[in-house]
């Protein structure tokens, strides 16, 4: 029974839909080692938004392409060394907060000017206040690499502190002490720009 | 509770991943202490705000870009010739270094089997030793001389031959009574030698053979000049 079983052809990627609640991520995965470019597609469209978020508030609105591209080249060349011992999830946000903290460090920091912020691609999510928004993302530009990638990954990605010291290499204990550091330096920065509880009263 | 304590619990009090003694603490802490309620509030707007920020969506030719690059990079990787190749790139040296220690193994692969003194006796053994009349000669020639680069059996055996030529010379007249008294004389000052070379073969054995035959040699000219000046 077993070997008729694992010798009856199984669909292709190219037969099945684009529905992904057909397809596991482990089966993708398989396929993209394979060389299977839909499945890779797939992927890519699966967590596109998320990386390119994440990138995106690392490196600001003017690298955030380049780098997202660098992160699923690393991504898509890397994905046989994938030992799936943590979630696919989790090895994507670390090889993109890599990719973004590498550029970083390479790069002079610039400013996050209105007219970029403005030209921000498209945003699915709704958000009510889109000058809030722009404020936000100012102030998170002003933070240093470290302290912005534990806020986007805990507070605007709403990852757990477990999740966000393996995507960043530490200890748990260090991702909260580096959230707490990086949450009171984000509040000296909203105060600084009248930005706080009172937003919304005024 | 003192606002240092509630600072340090902030962040877990706001994530809600404190234990409910420590929230109720803290809650009541709040109740008496503005400024600790405006950093938690303040805390609260950017949290809540944070999670709210618009998801980004990147655009839609990023896709094709990313499978050009994949491309480019599968197109290098097919010319690339190895890992090796990086690495000599690195490393120049290496195979000079290589190809110095090759010739340094082979070269002594080759003088360590051949030999000094073997290319000798090959050299003399391709020379027919010259012939003259009597082995008073034979033991002056160059080519006999030669034959002392062998190892001392063959030596020894050589140069009892010349001995008993030697006294065939004698016993055939073909020299004076007075050069039979040098020839007998210089006899045993070879039998001498031929034991001086034994005792120097032995004392000397780490010597190469370079440096044996030169000690031959060097006995040999004694000898020789000893016949000579008696004759």
């Amino acid at each position: 029974m077993t070997t008729l079983a694992l010798n009856r052809p199984t669909k292709t990627i190219d037969d099945m839909s684009l529905d992904l609640g057909n397809v596991t991520e482990s089966r993708l995965i398989d396929e993209v080692c394979a060389g299977n470019e839909k499945a890779m597609e797939i992927l890519y469209r699966k967590h596109k938004n998320k990386v390119f978020g994440i990138v995106f508030r690392i490196v600001g609105a003017q690298n955030a392409e380049e780098v997202t591209q660098e992160a699923f080249i690393r991504i898509f060349r890397g994905i046989h060394k994938f030992r799936r011992e943590s979630k696919f999830t989790t090895w994507v946000y670390r090889l993109s907060v890599n990719a973004a903290l590498t550029f970083v460090s390479k790069k002079k920091p610039n400013n996050v000017s209105d007219e970029v912020l403005n030209t921000v691609p498209s945003e699915p999510r709704a958000f009510r206040d889109k000058a809030l928004a722009n404020t936000l993302d100012r102030a998170l530009a002003e933070l240093p690499p470290g302290y912005r990638s534990i806020l986007v990954l805990h507070d605007v990605e709403g990852l757990g502190h477990e999740e966000c010291a393996s995507i960043m290499g530490c200890r748990v204990g260090t991702s909260k002490s580096q959230l707490h550091k990086a949450r009171k330096k984000m509040r000296e920065i909203l105060n600084a720009n009248g930005v706080d509880r009172d937003y919304f009263k005024s | 509770m003192k606002c240092k304590d509630f600072e340090k619990d902030l962040d877990s009090f706001v994530d809600h991943e404190c234990s409910p003694e420590k929230a109720s603490a803290m809650r009541g802490h709040l109740q008496l202490c503005d400024s600790c309620l405006a950093k938690a509030e303040d805390l609260k707007f950017w949290k809540k705000s944070a999670f709210e920020l618009p998801e980004m969506e990147p655009p839609e030719s990023l896709f094709q870009s990313i499978k050009n690059e994949l491309k480019a990079h599968e197109v290098k990787d097919s010319k690339r010739p190895g890992w090796w190749y990086a690495w000599l790139e690195l490393k120049p040296w290496v195979p000079v270094l290589g190809v110095t220690c090759l010739l340094v193994l082979v070269g002594g692969l080759y003088w360590g089997k051949a030999g000094f003194k073997d290319g000798l006796v090959a050299e003399s053994e391709s020379t027919p030793p010259v012939k003259t009349n009597n082995a008073l000669g034979l033991v002056a020639s160059d080519s006999w001389q030669n034959t002392w680069s062998k190892d001392i059996q063959e030596t020894e055996r050589e140069f009892l031959g010349a001995i008993e030529m030697l006294e065939k010379d004698l016993d055939s007249q073909q020299i004076t009574w007075r050069q039979k008294d040098d020839a007998e004389a210089w006899q045993e000052k070879l039998l001498v030698a031929k034991k001086e070379l034994e005792a120097d073969n032995q004392n000397h054995g780490s010597l190469d053979q370079e440096d044996v035959f030169s000690l031959y040699q060097e006995r040999i000219d004694g000898l020789q000049e000893t016949l000579f000046a008696s004759w």
